[in-house]
């Protein structure tokens, strides 16, 4: 079932996420934070819970308006970000776990990360989605979300970048919120005058 | 008849444990311990250290001996990971104080106590124990679809029921029990030890053949969490342990045996720690990867 929102909440900051948690089984696209015109949306689905007795309980809908609020932050902070602005990520503390962010911070982070490219100004998604499936408790709790997610974007401007990134997320509760605790990604960068580059990062 | 020493849930590992889509009955098949004064992190060149136990308990058994111990050292940054295949016999400190076959620490203080003596014994921290008994064993594998082994040399066994040509054999619950359990063999102990690491490998390539993405791995955390009872770890652990055990291949995982010869101790024959066995505990606990072994 389709979210009626769904094309409204294109227009709208990120605070709208929680108003669109209700589409449970639909799908849901909403702004990146601080997006203004041709913002990128990123289109969430999914709502399959394995459960650790049954019945499993229903994709929690607080659940799912935090968990895409994550993944937002992810899209704008780490790629959305720095590709607008071409310079470096800032601080990916309020979207990775501390043992994620250690991997990010290392070997991990071309994979996960926009960074080193020149400025685009004209950047364009093809495609931002994310399929979410969760883990619950034996109490019903909901503890871990994965989200599949395909990212294509390209960059527009002489250099005409094409990423195209796809993989897992994976989410777990932190405080108040939900941050990302493990990946697996594999990012292709194409340009127009170039050889077409692939990293993958596994944590 | 009682079998003593049947190294039962060698496949008790998580990776294998992992591996039981489909499991039936709503029982506690094994059991996973979080061991109080371990750190868990899965970090870069950080390692991790699991035991994987199988203990000889039979239905209506309360004491019960930790018959075969394998700890699994992993490397999450490099992907790499080492077995390391501790005979039962092996005579070594008790957690409780005085010397003992370090089998007898399951006896005297369950996983947490086993966990601790080989701890003690190779020097490094056991974060977690994954303990299970012969029924969890051969139900394990079974629900697995069973496993497949690559046997080493042929095994013609009435004793323990392994009749296995060399080359890859695919195993049911049953004839993984009869594979594990064989000591009449050349190397008595030591080689079956050997072969339980075998069965560790044969598990961890069944995990990387299953799961295909998060969302497949959390189906199967699902029902493993079902059938596990958990002993100070939550299902996020499970989930991160599981994660972990996936990303390892099983071609990046060395399985060597503790360095020992045969002894006796006050008229018990018992394993004695070899001449070479300090050195590869200290090449293992570093990063859990062996540079010179």
């Amino acid at each position: 079932m389709r979210c009626p929102s769904r094309l409204a909440a294109i227009t709208v900051a990120v605070a709208a996420v929680a108003a669109l948690s209700g589409c449970s089984d639909g799908k849901s696209a909403v702004a990146p934070p601080g997006a203004g015109p041709g913002a990128i949306a990123f289109t969430v689905s999914g709502d399959e819970v394995a459960a650790a007795a049954a019945p499993g309980p229903r994709f929690p809908d607080e659940v799912r308006a935090k968990v895409t609020a994550t993944l937002e932050r992810y899209l704008g902070d780490a790629v959305v970000g720095p590709l607008r602005s071409g310079r470096p990520a800032g601080d990916l503390g309020t979207v990775f776990t501390g043992p994620a962010l250690a991997r990010i911070n290392g070997p991990d982070r071309a994979a996960l990360v926009d960074e080193g490219l020149p400025r685009a100004d004209d950047l364009r998604a093809d495609a931002a989605s994310a399929r979410l499936a969760a883990l619950a408790d034996a109490s019903g709790a909901v503890t871990v979300v994965a989200a599949g997610v395909e990212i294509r974007l390209r960059t527009g401007g002489p250099d005409d970048v094409t990423i195209v990134r796809t993989g897992d997320l994976v989410l777990v509760a932190d405080g108040d919120g939900w941050k990302i605790d493990g990946y697996e990604i594999r990012t292709t960068r194409d340009s127009a005058g170039g050889e077409p580059t692939t990293t993958t990062a596994r944590g | 008849m009682r079998i003593r020493g049947a190294p039962v849930a060698t496949l008790a590992a998580l990776v294998m444990a992992v591996g039981l889509v489909g499991l039936r009955p709503a029982r506690a098949a094994f059991q996973v311990h979080k061991i109080a004064e371990a750190r868990f992190t899965v970090e870069p060149d950080k390692p991790i250290f699991i035991l994987a136990m199988g203990n000889d308990g039979r239905p209506g058994d309360t004491v019960t001996r930790g018959d075969a111990l394998h700890l699994l050292g992993i490397n999450p940054g490099q992907g790499r990971a080492t077995i390391l295949d501790i005979p039962r016999d092996t005579y070594t400190a008790m957690p409780g104080g005085g010397r003992d076959k370090i089998n007898a620490a399951h006896a005297t203080g369950g996983a947490a106590s086993q966990a601790r003596a080989v701890g003690a014994l190779v020097g490094v921290d056991v974060s977690f124990v994954v303990d299970a008994d012969f029924q969890a064993f051969t139900a394990m594998v079974d629900e697995m679809g069973g496993v497949d082994v690559d046997v080493p040399f042929a095994m013609n066994d009435s004793f323990s029921g392994a009749f296995f040509q060399p080359g890859r054999v695919h195993m049911d619950g049953t004839a993984a029990l009869a594979f594990a359990r064989n000591r009449h063999i050349d190397g008595g102990d030591f080689r079956r030890t050997e072969d339980q690491g075998l069965l560790l490998l044969a598990g961890l390539a069944k995990l990387r053949a299953g799961p295909h993405g998060a969302a497949d791995l959390l189906r199967y955390v699902s029902i493993l969490v079902r059938h596990a009872r958990l002993e100070g770890l939550s299902v996020v652990d499970v989930y991160r342990l599981a994660r972990l055990a996936a990303s390892i291949d099983p071609q990046n995982v060395r399985n060597v045996v503790m360095p020992g010869a045969g002894g006796n101790a006050g008229g018990a024959s018992v394993v004695n720690v070899g001449p070479g066995a300090d050195a590869l505990f200290a090449d293992f606990r570093d990063d859990a990867v062996l540079q010179s072994h």
